[in-house]
């Protein structure tokens, strides 16, 4: 809690430190339009920066947050930067400066350079919100994000440099030019250096099983002497295969399945949902695999005060539910766990032996309840979805002793809340996963 | 729910910054006395308004129109030989001599001062 207040309190007062100086330093301005422009460019400066820091995937900052969090703040403080850029020659226009700084065309080309600037980082915007709308593929939308934001940031220092009242004043340039520098450098570590050192020290495929109907587990070991990266169950990691035989070479992320007990390797198991899954069951023992972890809060390890959890689950989200089961059995954690696995078919029932030698054995106390929406005759269990009455039957009437753990397709992560949530279980008391970082 | 949290954190943070702008703002308008920045703001009107096309602050050659450095120390205005004073040199923006356009309807009584003040600096 402290550590996130920190890390928030620091973000407000970076942003806000130019601003603070160009006072100090520069002095009255005429008017409050004026003032209120120039601050506002100063500050989307200082945010564009820190756009790369926290996409950085650094530890230090992500810990605190976990990476789905972190990454939709990105998105928000976006929104954010662009709103104060797009004000920025408003205000300057109103204060004074002229509508010809914004509708006229014999401006001097710093004035040029920062239109082109702002419309940049509106397409930026535009294409991050609605990269599932316009049905831009994630790796296409990745290059074109890795071109403009470096782009929109160069471009803002010219124009900020060249034209900015704040920016003649020895301690506001010595901040821009720090700011820019730490935000190459971690973009270039980011986008460039970590990559290739992570394919230079690969992890090897030691095996492909296939779990149920296009659901693979597909365990990778380090390189020989390096122990596996530290992890907790119920995070996730980014995979960027080489497997050569023309297929393709992306960076996905995908939850860990393995608990990090098992020495030696770990695990995620990838279900085909797209171009690129549809070729992981192609993928063999010997392939190459860059492996970048690990991420993500939405662990029981970090809640050991709760001993009363229910997993609600859907499909191929029962990855990091597996995995803290796992951790639980093998650390012989006396937990009690309700586990309600929905599913459309019974052959889409993903590690269905496993989880039943888990329900027969000690560790945890586990319940197992499957719901298949779509059931065959034969079918002699719980069927339709997870709703209120199935919720209240298996956990009884106290709700609010438990803790609930929701992963799953978006839409059934969203009517489970809202169940939840009419049901009267407290907000802290739901834990999810947003594991789709552009919804 | 950590989402939620998000958006708390998110709309906190959005309040903190424009407030902290804001407050910034109103002690740059109101509380610090003017003083010697108006030249700071004649050097950005002299960029943003045009005047740097043709005209060089750091030396006296000619781009388009004479280099203005050093124009308050000379005894007379490069073109039209007048003598140079703060109110020849506002003349020379409202009704400009040769080919220089004018800036009557573009620059403000203040903002011509600002700029003579920035004309003074160099």
């Amino acid at each position: 809690m402290w550590g996130a207040t920190l890390r928030i309190l620091l973000y407000v007062v970076f942003v806000l430190l130019p601003v603070i100086l160009a006072t100090l330093l520069g002095g009255e301005t005429a008017n409050i339009f004026t003032a209120l422009g120039r601050h506002f460019a100063l500050m989307g400066f200082a945010m564009l920066i820190l756009q790369v820091v926290i996409a950085a995937r650094i530890k230090w900052i992500e810990r605190a947050f976990g990476f789905d969090i972190l990454i939709r703040y990105h998105k928000h403080m976006a929104i954010l930067a662009g709103c104060l850029l797009l004000a920025h020659p408003l205000l300057l226009a109103i204060g004074g400066g002229g509508w010809r700084l914004l509708i006229g065309l014999d401006v001097p080309w710093y004035i040029w350079l920062g239109k082109a600037t702002l419309l940049a980082l509106l397409l930026n915007v535009w294409l991050s919100s609605y990269q599932t709308a316009l049905k831009l593929k994630w790796e296409k939308w990745r290059g074109v994000h890795d071109l403009l934001g470096p782009a929109i940031i160069t471009m803002a220092f010219i124009h900020s440099w060249v034209v900015g009242t704040a920016l003649k004043t020895a301690g506001v340039q010595i901040l821009w030019v720090a700011a820019l520098v730490l935000g190459v450098v971690l973009f270039v570590y980011h986008v460039l250096l970590r990559p290739q050192h992570l394919k230079r020290h690969p992890y090897t495929v030691t095996e492909v099983r296939t779990e149920a109907e296009d659901v693979w587990t597909v365990t990778m070991a380090p390189p020989q002497g390096v122990p596996v990266y530290p992890y907790i169950p119920g995070q996730f990691h980014f995979v960027t295969f080489y497997r050569d035989r023309n297929l393709p070479v992306e960076e996905h992320h995908w939850t860990i399945s393995s608990s990090p007990t098992e020495k030696g390797h770990v695990a995620s198991t990838i279900k085909a949902l797209g171009d690129f899954t549809s070729t992981i069951g192609e993928t063999k023992a010997g392939d190459r695999a860059a492996v970048h972890g690990a991420f993500g809060r939405f662990s029981y390890v970090l809640h050991p005060e709760e001993r009363d959890l229910v997993f609600v689950v859907g499909g191929i989200g029962i990855t990091p539910v597996m995995s803290m089961l796992r951790h639980m059995r093998d650390t012989e954690d006396d937990l009690s766990v309700l586990l309600l696995y929905a599913n459309k078919e019974e052959n889409q029932i993903v590690f269905k032996n496993e989880l039943e030698d888990m329900e027969a054995g000690q560790f945890p106390r586990i319940k197992i309840v499957h719901v298949i929406s779509n059931p065959k005759e034969s079918w002699n269990g719980e069927s339709g979805l997870i709703d209120e009455e199935k919720i209240k039957r298996y956990c009884g009437e106290e709700l609010n002793k438990k803790v609930f753990y929701v992963c799953g397709p978006p839409p059934m992560i969203e009517a489970v809340i809202g169940t939840l949530k009419t049901m009267g279980v407290p907000d802290k008391r739901i834990r999810l996963e947003i594991f789709s970082f552009l919804d | 729910m950590r989402k939620t949290a998000l958006y708390q954190v998110s709309t906190l943070v959005t309040v903190a910054l424009i407030s902290g702008a804001l407050l910034l703002a109103l002690v740059r308008t109101f509380l610090i006395a003017p003083s010697e920045v108006r030249a700071d703001m004649g050097s950005e009107l002299f960029k943003n308004k045009g005047c740097a096309h043709c005209h060089f602050t750091d030396s006296k050659d000619t781009k388009v129109g004479p280099g203005l450095a050093g124009l308050f120390e000379q005894d007379k205005l490069p073109v039209s030989g007048q003598e140079v004073t703060e109110a020849n040199v506002k003349s020379q923006l409202v009704e400009p001599y040769k080919n220089m356009p004018s800036f009557e309807d573009r620059l403000t009584d203040q903002q011509m001062d600002e700029i003579i003040s920035y004309l003074k600096s160099l």
